[in-house]
C-alpha cells in the first residue's frame, strides 16, 4: 500500500518536475533577506560548507540561508552523516533545480514507506548501482528488480527464467 | 394637500420678506454664516484627533498625506513581515529535508535514476 503512494509520488513528481520547475513563491523571494558573503562567514561555517566556497558568492539568499541552516545542524549530526554531508554537497549544488526538487520530492515519498521496504529499496540500490550501465540495461530488461537481491545477482540477470522463483520467494 | 399649500406660503412669505430685509442685517446674517462655517470646519478635524489624544498627532495637518504615507508604510511593512515569515517557513522545510536526504544511506543519485525506481514500480503488484 505504501509502495503505492511511493509510486503515486514519483509519477506525480515525473509529470510535474519539468513543468513547476521548483522555482520558490515569489513572496519567500522577497522575504529573505540577503544573506554573508563567502568572506563574512565564521570559521567554523567556512569550515562546514567548503566543498560549497566556489559557488556561494553566486548562490540566491535562499539557498545560502538554507545551506547556513545545514551548518547549525551538522554538528549535532553523526559522524558518517557528516560524511556522507561532505561528499554529498558540492554534486547536490550542482544539479539544476528541478533536478533538486525532483529527488526532494521522490525522498519524501520514499521516507514513508515502512523501514523494511525502505531496507529493500537500498539493498536493490545498492546491488543496481554496482552493475554498469550496460548490465543495468540488461538486468531491467529482463525481469522484476527483486532478483536483485539474489545471491549471485549479476550471473542470474542474464537468465529471466532462474529469476522468477526468486522474485516469489520475496 | 393642505400641508404643500401651506409649506409654498411660508416660502413665498419668506422670500418676499427678503426684499425688505435692511442691508445691515443682511451683511450681519452674512458675518454670522461665515463665523458658523468657519467654527464647523475647525471642529471636524479636532473630533477626528481626539482618538490620539496627542497634541504631536496635530502635526500631520500640516503635512500633507502624513496619514496615507503612514499607513502605506504600515501596510507594506506587514505584507514585509508575512512574506519574512513564508520564506523562514520555506527554508526551514527545504532545510529539514536537504539535510535528511544528504545524510541518508542511500544516496540522491537513486532518487534521480527515472530508470532504477521505475523498474521497481513495475514490481510492486507483486509486493
Amino acid at each position: 500500500m505504501a509502495f503505492r503512494r511511493l509510486a503515486g509520488g514519483i509519477i506525480l513528481a515525473l509529470g510535474l518536475n519539468l513543468a513547476l520547475a521548483a522555482e520558490p513563491p515569489a513572496t519567500v523571494l522577497i522575504g529573505t533577506p540577503p544573506q554573508p558573503g563567502w568572506s563574512q562567514l565564521n570559521a567554523q561555517q567556512k569550515n562546514i560548507l567548503a566543498p560549497l566556497s566556489k559557488d556561494w558568492d553566486s548562490m540566491e539568499h535562499i539557498r545560502k540561508k538554507k545551506w547556513l541552516g545545514i551548518a547549525e545542524r551538522y554538528p549535532s549530526m553523526k559522524p558518517d552523516e557528516q560524511q556522507r554531508m561532505q561528499d554529498r554537497m558540492r554534486e547536490w549544488a550542482a544539479l539544476s533545480p528541478a533536478e533538486r526538487s525532483k529527488v526532494r520530492d521522490t525522498y519524501k515519498d520514499f521516507n514513508q514507506l515502512p523501514s523494511e521496504q525502505k531496507q529493500v529499496v537500498k539493498q536493490k540500490w545498492e546491488a543496481y548501482s554496482n552493475l554498469s550501465p550496460e548490465e543495468r540495461q540488461r538486468v531491467r530488461e529482463s525481469g522484476r528488480s527483486s532478483k536483485l537481491l539474489a545471491p549471485n545477482t549479476p550471473s542470474a540477470s542474464t537468465a529471466p527464467a532462474a529469476a522468477e522463483p526468486n522474485s516469489q520467494n520475496q | 394637500m393642505n400641508e404643500e399649500r401651506y409649506a409654498y406660503r411660508v416660502r413665498q412669505a419668506l422670500n418676499h420678506g427678503l426684499k425688505d430685509i435692511p442691508s445691515a442685517t443682511s451683511r450681519r446674517l452674512e458675518a454670522a454664516r461665515h463665523l458658523a462655517l468657519s467654527r464647523q470646519k475647525q471642529a471636524m478635524p479636532q473630533m477626528a484627533l481626539a482618538g490620539f489624544g496627542s497634541p504631536s498627532v496635530r502635526a500631520s495637518s500640516h503635512v500633507p498625506y502624513l496619514k496615507q504615507i503612514l499607513a502605506i508604510v504600515a501596510l507594506l511593512l506587514g505584507m514585509w513581515i508575512s512574506f519574512y515569515w513564508h520564506s523562514v517557513q520555506y527554508v526551514t522545510a527545504l532545510e529539514e529535508v536537504d539535510s535528511a536526504l544528504l545524510t541518508d544511506d542511500l544516496p540522491p543519485d537513486a532518487f534521480l535514476d527515472n530508470d532504477f525506481f521505475e523498474w521497481l514500480l513495475d514490481d510492486s503488484p507483486e509486493e
